[in-house]
C-alpha cells in the first residue's frame, strides 16, 4: 500500500526540467521589466535591503572592531616612525598653509567681485558607513547604510576626505549602491586643475591592481601638464560636481595619434581601508537650476 | 521543510559572509564566492531542484545588491544548480570530491560568462589580464573556501536534516544484522 501512495506525492513535485524552464522565463522577465526601465525593481530592493541591511550593519561594526584591534598591535616602533613622518608632513603642511590663507584672501575678494559660488567644500553633505562591497570581478561597488529615508538619491556624488570616491546609481529605502570610480565601469570627464585641460578618467582592471586609474583623451597641445598634477572633476560633467580631487598624475603617455595623451592617475582616496564616506546632498543636474 | 530551514538562512548568512565581512578582500579580487559553494554542495546534497531554488535566490541577491537590473545573477546561478544537480545520484557515496569539482567548474564558468557580458561586450579584450588578475585568484579563493564549507554544509545536512535517512539506514543496518543473527541461529 504506501509505495503506491508515496509516488503519487512524488508525481505532484513538479519535475526539475519544467521548474528550470519556469524559473527562466521570470529571470527573462524580470532582465526585460527592469533593464528597459519598463518598471523599476523598488519593491525587489526595499524588501532585501529590510532584511540584509540591519545584519550587514551589525557584521560591518564588529569588522570595524577587529580593525581596531589589529591597529592597536602595532609595535611601539612602527607608532615613532609613523609619528616622525607626521610630525615632517605637519611642518610641511603649516608652510603650505600659511602661503594658502595668504591666496585665501586674495581668491575671496576676487570672488566677491564675480559674485561665483563657492567650491565643493560648503555643499551640504550627509556622512554614510560602508557596509558591504561588490566582490572583486567588475564591480568595486560599495554599499552604504543611508538610502532614500535619509535623502539620499541617484547621482549624488560621494567623497572621503579630500577625494571622489563615486556616485550614488541605486537608492533602496535604508541602503544605496555607490559606483566607484575604480570600477571598470566608470567614466568620468575630468580636467586637470592648475591648466584646466578635459580627459575621461576611467578605472582599469590591470591598472587598479598598482593602485592606479587610467585616463584618456588628454589634449595638451603646450605640454603643460607634467607627473604629479591634480587632477579634478570636471566643469563639463554632466554627473559629478565640478572641482572635486580625484588624484593626482602618476605616468603620462602620448597616444599614436600624436594629439592626445593617456596614462594613469593615482587617487588620492584609499579605497582599501575605507569605511566611511560623505555623500553631497547636491546634484549637478538640481546645480543648474 | 527543513531543508527550507536551513536553505534560506544558509543563503543570507554566506551572502553576507561574502559581501559584509570579506569585502575587505574586494579590492584584491579574491572574494570567495561561497553562494557558488552553497549552490553546488545543496545540488549535490538534495538534487537539481533545491540546486536551482538555491541558485535562483542566490543569484537574485546578487542581482538586487550589486546590478541595474534584476535577472542575470538569478538565471546564471539557477543553471550552475540545475548542472550540479545532475551529480546527485552520486550523494550516496558521501563522497567530497564531486562537489569541490562541481564548484570548480561553476567558477570556471560563471567566471568566463561574466568575462563575456562586463568585458567583451563593452569592447575589452584583454583575456590575459582577466585571467590573472580577477579569474584565477578567485577560483583559487573558492576552491580554499569551499574545503571548509562543504564538509559544514555536509554535517549540518546529515546532522539535522536527512535524519530520517539515516534512520532508515540504521534501521536497515539493523534488520540485516538481526536477519543474520537469526539466520546463523537457524543453522545452529
Amino acid at each position: 500500500m504506501s509505495p503506491v501512495v508515496r509516488k503519487k506525492a512524488e508525481r505532484k513535485k513538479l519535475p526539475a526540467k519544467y521548474l528550470l524552464l519556469i524559473l527562466t522565463v521570470v529571470c527573462v522577465g524580470m532582465m526585460i521589466l527592469t533593464f528597459t526601465g519598463g518598471s523599476d525593481n523598488m519593491a525587489a530592493q526595499d524588501g532585501a535591503g529590510f532584511v540584509v541591511v540591519p545584519f550587514q550593519k551589525g557584521i560591518s561594526k564588529v569588522g570595524a572592531a577587529f580593525v581596531a584591534l589589529s591597529e592597536e598591535r602595532k609595535s611601539m616602533e612602527e607608532l615613532r616612525e609613523e609619528n616622525r613622518e607626521l610630525q615632517e608632513q605637519i611642518d610641511e603642511l603649516e608652510r603650505e598653509n600659511a602661503q594658502l590663507m595668504q591666496d585665501h584672501y586674495e581668491l575671496s575678494s576676487l570672488r566677491e567681485l564675480y559674485e561665483l559660488d563657492t567650491d565643493y567644500s560648503e555643499y551640504e553633505k550627509t556622512g554614510a558607513h560602508i557596509i558591504a562591497a561588490g566582490n572583486g570581478d567588475r564591480f568595486n561597488s560599495l554599499i552604504l547604510d543611508k538610502g532614500r529615508d535619509d535623502g539620499l538619491e541617484t547621482g549624488m556624488n560621494v567623497i572621503a576626505g579630500a577625494g571622489l570616491v563615486g556616485i550614488i546609481v541605486e537608492c533602496g529605502k535604508n541602503w544605496s549602491r555607490v559606483n566607484t570610480i575604480i570600477s571598470d565601469a566608470s567614466k568620468v570627464s575630468a580636467s586637470v586643475l592648475h591648466s584646466q585641460d578635459h580627459m575621461i578618467v576611467s578605472g582599469d582592471m590591470e591598472m587598479i591592481r598598482q593602485g592606479l586609474i587610467t585616463f584618456s583623451q588628454l589634449s595638451d597641445k603646450d605640454h603643460q601638464v607634467q607627473i604629479g598634477d591634480k587632477v579634478v572633476t570636471s566643469q563639463i560633467s554632466d554627473r559629478y560636481l565640478p572641482g572635486i580631487l580625484i588624484g593626482n598624475i602618476a605616468s603620462i603617455d602620448t597616444d599614436s595619434n600624436q594629439l592626445t595623451m593617456s596614462g594613469q592617475i593615482r587617487p588620492v582616496v584609499d579605497f582599501e581601508h575605507l569605511s566611511d564616506v560623505l555623500v553631497i546632498k547636491k546634484k549637478k543636474v538640481a546645480l543648474e537650476d | 521543510m527543513r531543508k527550507l530551514i536551513t536553505g534560506i538562512p544558509a543563503v543570507f548568512f554566506l551572502f553576507l559572509i561574502q559581501s559584509s565581512v570579506l569585502r575587505g578582500l574586494a579590492l584584491s579580487g579574491a572574494v570567495p564566492n561561497l553562494l557558488l559553494i552553497l549552490c553546488c554542495s545543496y545540488a549535490y546534497m538534495r538534487g537539481q531542484r533545491s540546486g536551482i531554488w538555491i541558485g535562483f535566490f542566490s543569484g537574485l541577491l546578487l542581482d538586487i545588491f550589486l546590478m541595474d537590473g534584476l535577472g542575470t545573477y538569478a538565471m546564471l546561478y539557477l543553471y550552475i544548480g540545475f548542472l550540479a544537480g545532475l551529480t546527485h545520484p552520486l550523494y550516496e557515496a558521501r563522497g567530497f570530491k564531486l562537489p569541490l569539482l562541481c564548484v570548480f567548474v561553476g567558477d570556471i564558468a560563471l567566471s568566463l560568462v561574466q568575462y563575456l557580458i562586463f568585458y567583451v561586450l563593452r569592447g575589452d579584450f584583454r583575456f590575459g589580464v582577466y585571467l590573472t588578475g580577477r579569474l584565477l585568484p578567485e577560483l583559487l579563493a573558492t576552491m580554499l573556501a569551499s574545503v571548509a564549507v562543504y564538509p559544514l554544509l555536509l554535517w549540518i545536512e546529515e546532522r539535522f536534516v536527512n535524519i530520517e535517512a539515516d534512520e532508515k539506514k540504521k534501521q536497515a543496518e539493523y534488520d540485516m544484522a538481526a536477519l543474520a543473527e537469526s539466520g546463523e541461529r537457524r543453522e545452529d
